[in-house]
């Protein structure tokens, strides 16, 4: 809570603590006014009761009346035939006599404290009744009324001042009642204004009291507002939630629960609204059935226990169906509270994660990590029992050009028609995986039979090299394999599989679609290679290669026409290693195309220091080809050295061709145009397939060395050789002899028609700086 | 109090069934008094046994049914137990039909009095205070009594003058 809300909270109880006794003091005012004039009244009403008193008055002047009632009576009774008889006067008398007990009485008494006389009158009066009574049997005498009237007379006076006296006390009582009523008047006109002042300040205590409420009010909207966006914050925040939300209290109601929930049990919500007792809720789940109400069933019946026993927990049932709850139960006060996580997908995925684990999911084999598992496992088994056990890597040949041809689709419909024969052809022997791209593996127990392992490879050879329709298209592929055996090759299960992987590299060097199984030496040789490869890194960083060149003649007048360009490696080790022997590695390591590059620009460099009109003819790896800036790489080295490039020859072997790639001839079309020559090397010992003559407008052939020792040795030599010249020279290209070792050799050669020839004993490979040497022996002759 | 004051609906019902049909049969009821009169009723009545006069002794009066209560008066120390007739019983009998009745004194004080009063009220003509009958020295021997202590409207003066003692005649007008 803010600061100065809570200080205007503070202010505010503070009047509240005021405004009550305010209340009440004004409440006691009213009430003590109210009382004081109640009060005030009665005293008035009592006084008012005995204005009787006023009367004291008449009643003294009725004395006086009664008495000359009574004189008048006597003074009849004596005068003859008058109707008035004793009874009469007796009555009169006895008027009278009354008249004095009435003036005996508590109003007159009064008035006979202040005035002795009056006691004194009413005294003798009734003095002189009783004398008078015993006279009136003695009326008839005169004398009788006349003593009696003697008696009576003198009272007529001091009645008459009697009846003055109470006339003069009744006056003043009168204005003694009138001043207190006046007083009572006055006091009342201040109870009254009092009154008033107590209204009015009830009427400001109450505005007082009205704003206050108003304010309170005002906060309570304000409040309710806030708890209103609260709520509906909770409410968005509950409703949004990915887990199903239940809370439920002590009496086992459940009072509060998200949409996740209804959804996820299937419940309306009216189940929710009501505080439904949360058994009422699980029958509801139960009635749908299926198998959310037999997970709700078993769920609940675990929380029972937790409710029971007030602990928290968190577990997951699953239903065979595969359907899977995770719960998060926790007490909350002395109910409940628990979410409902449906893992139903997860658990799906994480079975499916489990699969892609161990399997591979394009060819349902399985993969590296299941088949190392098996082969260990076995491997352990066989530790045991003896059993021998074979391990074939397998791969196919010329996978790769299927994808870059066909696509990637048909690739992976290529594997799996592959996985299915093979599988089929292991049967339920052995164990097949698939390693990666188009590497196989197969467990299979040998029995301490290698054939039975050799007939099995024979099979999957035959089996995989039946045609695979794709796309309409029938496809051809080979099959390399490569076997170790345990425990004859090794007992390790990663030496076993490294050592089929040795053989199967064997078979496919060996040009692949054939089995080998390991030999020691392969190993040896392996390593060998790769400690070529590991050398030859860094080689040209290190100078270690060089440029030979080996002259090429002209078979027509002797002179030399040009240069052949030959890597050279100076180990400095080894000494020098062969290209035989680190070519295939350079090529296998890709280095091929940066040292190729190097070639280019380091041969263009060596002939522009030659003679013009002497060429330096440079061999090409098909990796060159593959590369996109063989063009530029190309214009850069003549650009740098300034060579012409009619001055430059570069070779291509048929594998170039092999893949009759539009951007290779396109390639070679642009490498043309540059002015260059471009020469078909080794033919006749590749595909030899005339068309490639066709693909392309070479410059030259250079027919390879086995042809040309066979020269004057097998009559077919000369036959293949005066061919291949011909048609050369019907096609517009030169001949190039390659390996001429004799001079029967060079004879023949120029009978068929070559052009030009190259061979150890008329010039072998030497180093750029001993070039020279030709163009000064050259410039002697 | 309820079923009271049914009961005196109907007997007003009666008293004026008995004032429109019975009236010359009850003419003949009243008997003359046999000792001296205390009271004389006149004016508007239809019973008399004496010219335009019905004449009362104290015997006749008794005869009427006599009716009792205790209450403070203005006139006594403390409580007083009266016994009487009652006002309107008497004027029942006399087949009073005015509104008002002028009550004279045997000293000719007078004061008048709503009929309307003695039901009302149940005024009360006492001859007995104390259970003695009242003489002429002390008030009677008739006194016109209100039942001051059942309503603390009668406590007041208009009541206390209309209580008059030593009653001798009655006017009904």
């Amino acid at each position: 809570m803010p600061e100065a809300l809570r200080q205007s909270e503070n202010s505010k109880t503070l009047a509240w603590r005021i405004f009550k006794p305010a209340l009440a003091g004004v409440a006691a005012i009213f009430v003590s006014a109210a009382v004081y004039t109640s009060h005030l009244i009665a005293e008035r009403q009592d006084a008012l009761k005995q204005t009787s008193r006023y009367n004291v008055a008449w009643v003294a002047s009725q004395a006086v009346s009664e008495l000359l009632k009574l004189e008048q009576r006597i003074a009849a009774s004596g005068v003859p035939g008058s109707d008035v008889d004793q009874d009469e006067v007796q009555l009169r008398l006895d008027i009278l006599f009354n008249r004095v007990s009435v003036l005996a009485g508590p109003d007159v008494r009064d008035l006979a404290l202040l005035n002795p006389e009056v006691s004194t009158v009413i005294a003798d009066l009734d003095l002189v009744l009783h004398r008078v009574q015993p006279m009136i049997p003695l009326l008839e005498a005169p004398q009788t009324s006349r003593a009696m009237l003697v008696l009576l007379t003198p009272f007529e006076q001091r009645l008459a001042r009697l009846a003055a006296a109470a006339n003069v006390r009744g006056g003043d009582l009168v204005a003694e009642d009138q001043r207190q009523l006046s007083q009572l008047h006055w006091f009342f006109s201040g109870a009254m204004v009092i009154l008033a002042a107590c209204g009015l300040g009830l009427f400001i205590l109450l505005l007082l009291r009205n704003n206050l409420l108003r304010q309170v009010h005002r906060q309570l909207l304000d409040r309710s507002h806030q708890l209103d966006t609260q709520n509906g914050r909770f409410d968005a925040a509950l409703n949004n939630m990915s887990q199903a939300l239940c809370m439920v209290d002590a009496d086992g109601r459940l009072i509060v629960c998200n949409h996740r929930f209804l959804e996820l049990f299937e419940l309306t919500q009216q189940i929710a609204n009501t505080r439904a007792p949360i058994q009422m809720v699980l029958q509801a789940v139960m009635r749908k059935g299926g198998p959310r109400a037999a997970l709700a069933r078993e769920i609940y019946a675990r929380q029972e226990l937790l409710i029971r026993t007030r602990e928290a927990a968190d577990f997951f049932c699953e239903h065979s169906s595969g359907q899977a709850l995770a719960v998060f139960h926790r007490p909350m006060g002395a109910g409940w509270i628990a979410t409902y996580e449906d893992i139903t997908e997860r658990r799906q995925t994480e079975a499916r994660i489990a699969y892609l684990a161990h399997y591979d999911p394009l060819t349902g084999l399985l993969n590296r990590v299941l088949f190392r598992e098996r082969l260990e496992h076995s491997l352990a088994v066989l530790g045991r029992s003896d059993q021998p056990l074979a391990v074939l890597c397998l791969d196919l040949d010329s996978f790769k050009e299927v994808n870059d041809t066909l696509g990637h689709p048909a690739g992976d419909t290529l594997l799996k028609e592959v996985a299915q024969r093979l599988r089929h052809c292991v049967g339920s022997d052995g164990e097949v995986a698939r390693l990666s791209g188009d590497e196989f593996a197969i467990l299979y127990p040998s029995m301490g039979d290698v054939e039975r392992v050799r007939i099995l490879a024979q099979q999957l050879i035959s089996e995989v090299a039946e045609p695979v329709e794709i796309d309409g298209q029938n496809l051809v592929v080979g099959l390399s394999i490569g076997v170790s055996l345990s425990p004859l090759d090794a007992i390790e299960a990663d030496d076993l599989l490294k050592k089929a992987d040795i053989a199967l590299y064997r078979t496919k060097s060996a040009g692949g679609r054939d089995v080998r199984f390991f030999e020691q030496n392969m190993q040896a040789q392996l390593e060998a290679r790769r400690a070529i490869q590991a050398e030859l890194r860094g080689a040209l960083e290190r100078r270690e290669l060089e440029l030979y060149y080996q002259p090429i003649f002209s078979l027509s007048d002797r002179s030399i026409v040009g240069f052949e360009a030959l890597l050279r490696w100076h180990h400095p080790e080894r000494g020098m290693v062969s290209p035989v022997d680190f070519i295939p590695v350079a090529e296998e390591t890709g280095l091929i195309i940066e040292i190729g590059d190097w070639v280019i620009q380091q041969a263009c460099a060596d002939a522009a220091r030659w003679p013009s009109g002497v060429r330096v003819a440079v061999n090409l790896s098909v990796l060159q080809f593959e590369k996109a800036n063989l063009l530029q790489v190309v214009r850069d080295a003549l650009h740098s050295s300034g060579l012409p490039a009619r001055r430059l020859e570069l070779e291509i072997t048929e594998s170039v061709l092999l893949k009759e790639d539009e951007a290779t001839i396109q390639t070679l079309h642009q490498l043309k145009a540059l002015g260059l020559r471009i020469a078909l090397d080794d033919f006749g010992t590749g595909y030899a397939s005339l068309s490639y003559l066709r693909s392309f407008p070479f410059d030259q052939i250079k027919i390879d060395r086995s042809f040309v020792q066979d020269l004057g040795v097998r009559a077919d030599g000369a036959l293949i050789v005066n061919a291949v010249a011909e048609l050369a020279q019907k096609l517009g290209m030169e001949t190039t002899a390659e390996g001429v070792e004799t001079s029967e050799q060079l004879r023949l050669l120029q009978e068929a028609g070559c052009t030009q020839a190259q061979g150890f004993n008329f010039g072998r490979p030497n180093p750029a700086s001993q070039v020279m040497r030709y163009f000064a022996d050259a410039m002697q002759r | 109090m309820l079923f009271t004051k049914r009961n005196l609906g109907l007997y007003t019902a009666k008293a004026a069934l008995a004032g429109v049909v019975a009236r010359p049969a009850t003419a003949a009821v009243l008997a003359a008094p046999t000792q001296k009169p205390i009271l004389t009723i006149s004016g508007k009545i239809n019973v008399r046994n004496k010219g335009e006069t019905a004449q009362f002794d104290r015997a006749m009066l008794e005869s009427l049914g006599m009716t009792s209560f205790e209450t403070t008066t203005p006139w006594y120390q403390g409580t007083a137990r009266f016994d009487g007739v009652r006002m309107d019983r008497l004027m029942e009998t006399v087949g009073a039909f005015g509104e008002r009745v002028l009550a004279y004194a045997l000293n000719d004080y007078s004061t008048e009095l709503p009929i309307s009063d003695f039901r009302k009220y149940n005024v009360l003509l006492a001859l007995k205070r104390d259970g003695a009958y009242m003489p002429v020295r002390d008030k009677g021997p008739l006194f016109i009594i209100y039942p001051f202590d059942s309503d603390p409207e009668l406590k007041h003066q208009r009541f206390y003058s209309r209580s008059a003692w030593q009653l001798a005649r009655l006017t009904v007008s």
